[in-house]
């Protein structure tokens, strides 16, 4: 079930009535329809994938349950190990399975070794990256002892399919998320209103006018690179820097959101990125929730800023290389997160300048000085040439793509096969910069004494600009 | 809960407001304006008498000029051919023509059989969206219409958002010339 349905527009509300109305005072009554709510709107995708979670929830339970029990450190690691297999075995097999095969049948046969291709359709699970790393972060933290195992089976099911951040996040901690299944939850008003707001803001605005109105101009641009000029390939990059970023922070405001009408809160994914300041900023302010697990259960264990230089580097490529498999199967996703980014980060890492940029941009001022302007607008094209390889199909691809802005250097403004000239969206990404701007140290907009204009703006803008025909998948479904 | 229901409460009834504004703003712009398509010209423009009225998709639209016809034979020729359109397309626009008033010597249908089809196409559908409302008559048209369509305060403009959103909105508000009010056609060739 997708977010911006009109499914999900009935299956809130109802949701909302009985959890709040028919089950107010029975918080074990609660927790089981939450579990049963979210089997059914996962498998109201594809209900053959709700054995999956299920199974990993199974072993996760057990095996949490059963490390915690053991005396013995070599049984609780070896137990470690199990939870990982499985869990990244299930993933590696629904998600990297055909890139791996795929990946090695080419290198042999780029030597002249012919091999036979064993691919298998496969269907990617929707948001099987997103639960895996929820559970995994469950039974490394009991392994750990930062977590007491949960015994109740339920609160655990729950806490590993809660639907609002099911399919794409954020991925939460079993330490924030799985004791407020434990807590008896009454409706608190200034929760549930800025519940409302988020998903107003960020589900709607965010991806029915900026995303989906980004994704034609992309869709065209991209697909038609090679006769294209400068301005509409450079306006390519910078659509989809938008459409990305508001597909999935649109998706996890409406999760958060949806999260706080059930009482639950979830950690912020998403803090205005794009004005960032250098890359070491932009990674602590986009997907935070994916950014922090790595640190924590991958960056740190591998010895994370301490050690030489040498080792901080490498502990640096190697988390932006599985940052960057994590998105996908395909060498364009390595490149642009396992070389791209890593890249950008190398210079900051140097320089020690990883934790300059801590505050928020321009604070208690109301423009940037010239100098952050600058640095945000840097920032933000090395942003955009890494997403070109996010978008391109192949490395090449991307390559050619950022090779025909140079080489063409023609500025004209052109008229799309999608009947639109190339410039169209700027005006309407202008405004969403500026609300983005002037609200950039609070969730959402809709705050302080002109907050009802606010809301009516964003309304008018939603029915006028909304891409209602032409509906789009949220982006990150895929990873 | 008194609150929050009050915050729902008033949030739908901005939001009930401003549909049912935007719907009438939206009917008035698309009826009260110049045409900017040939569905509209054949609905809001007083239709005569032609000698020559030729009627298909893109084929007829670019490849028959009836400036030539018209200098050859000396008779008046219209051109209301449009791209993308199936034969159930044409018939409605014919009635269309006729009801408004347009009376014709020869007609000639396109038929092709490459692009038979029977039904009405999605975007001659769409273009007909402004009018579902209005008090043009429609005689013996099937349009189909979803009960949404039809009793959703702006549902109809959200559906085809992309042939009738804000853009075409404020492109017809604007007058700015469209080549497909251009019933001289073989445009495309010019």
């Amino acid at each position: 079930m997708l977010f911006n349905s009109i499914e999900f527009l009935v299956f809130l509300p109802v949701c909302f009535i009985i959890y709040w109305f028919v089950l107010k005072n029975f918080l074990k009554a609660q927790n089981a329809f939450i579990l049963i709510a979210s089997y059914f709107f996962y498998g109201w995708w594809d209900y053959r994938f709700l054995a999956l979670i299920a199974f990993s929830t199974v072993v996760d339970y057990f095996i949490g349950l059963t490390i915690d029990e053991s005396n013995s450190k070599s049984r609780k690691k070896a137990l470690l190990v199990i939870s990982l297999v499985v869990n990244l075995g299930l993933l590696g097999f629904f998600k990297y399975y055909n890139f791996f095969v795929d990946s090695w049948v080419d290198a042999f046969e780029s030597l002249g070794v012919e091999m036979h291709r064993t691919t298998l359709s496969i269907i990617l699970p929707v948001g099987i990256s997103f639960y895996t790393f929820q559970t995994l972060s469950y039974t490394i933290d009991v392994y750990r002892e930062k977590l007491k195992p949960s015994r109740n089976f339920i609160n655990f099911a729950a806490y590993v399919a809660f639907f609002p951040q099911l399919v794409a996040g954020p991925i939460e901690r079993a330490t924030n998320l799985l004791p407020q299944f434990s807590k008896k939850r009454v409706f608190n008003e200034e929760q549930g209103i800025s519940g409302i707001n988020l998903i107003l803001w960020g589900g709607l605005f965010q991806k029915v006018v900026i995303a989906d109105s980004c994704a034609p101009y992309v869709n065209s641009i991209f697909d038609n690179y090679e006769s294209m000029n400068s301005l509409s390939l450079i306006l390519g990059a910078v659509y989809f820097a938008f459409q990305i970023y508001c597909d999935f922070a649109g998706y996890s405001n409406i999760a958060i959101g949806t999260a706080r009408l059930l009482g639950f809160d979830l950690m912020r994914n998403f803090n205005y990125p794009y004005f960032s300041r250098d890359m070491a900023e932009f990674w602590r302010r986009w997907h935070i929730s994916l950014s922090t697990w790595f640190r924590d259960y991958v960056y740190i264990p591998l010895g994370g800023s301490r050690g030489s230089k040498w080792m901080q580097l490498r502990n640096v490529f190697i988390i932006f290389m599985v940052s960057g498999l994590w998105h996908g199967a395909n060498w364009t996703f390595l490149f642009w997160g396992g070389f791209l980014h890593a890249l950008f980060f190398v210079p900051i890492l140097l320089l020690n300048k990883n934790r300059s940029n801590l505050d928020q941009v321009a604070q208690e001022r109301l423009l940037p000085s010239l100098k952050e302007l600058l640095q945000i607008t840097v920032t933000f094209l090395l942003a955009c040439v890494a997403w070109v390889f996010f978008r391109a199909h192949s490395i090449t691809e991307a390559f050619k793509y950022l090779n025909k802005i140079v080489a063409d250097f023609n500025f004209k403004i052109e008229y799309l096969n999608i009947e639109r000239y190339s410039v169209e969206m700027l005006l309407i990404l202008l405004i969403f910069i500026l609300i983005e701007w002037f609200h950039r140290n609070q969730e959402h907009p809709f705050t302080g004494r002109w907050k009802w204009f606010k809301i009516a703006g964003t309304l008018i803008m939603l029915l006028t600009l909304g891409v209602y025909s032409k509906h789009q998948d949220f982006i990150y479904f895929q990873f | 809960m008194s609150r929050f229901s009050k915050y729902i409460l008033w949030m739908l009834l901005i939001l009930g407001i401003i549909v049912l504004a935007a719907d009438q703003i939206y009917d008035y712009i698309f009826l009260n304006t110049s045409p900017r398509d040939k569905v509209q010209l054949a609905i809001k423009q007083k239709q005569g008498h032609v000698d020559y009225l030729f009627l298909g998709n893109s084929r007829v639209e670019n490849y028959i000029d009836c400036s030539i016809i018209e200098k050859t034979t000396g008779k008046t020729c219209e051109n209301f051919g449009m791209s993308g359109t199936s034969y159930q397309d044409s018939y409605v626009l014919l009635n269309l023509l006729k009801e408004n008033g347009l009376t014709y010597s020869h007609l000639f249908i396109q038929l092709d059989a490459t692009v038979k089809n029977e039904t009405m196409t999605r975007s001659f559908k769409a273009s007909l969206v402004p009018f579902i409302d209005s008090n043009i008559q429609v005689k013996d048209v099937k349009l189909k219409l979803s009960w949404s369509e039809k009793n959703i305060p702006f549902y109809k403009y959200a559906k085809y958002d992309y042939l009738y959103g804000m853009r075409a909105c404020f492109a017809q508000l604007y007058k700015n010339k469209s080549d497909d009010v251009n019933l001289g056609s073989f445009r495309n060739m010019k």
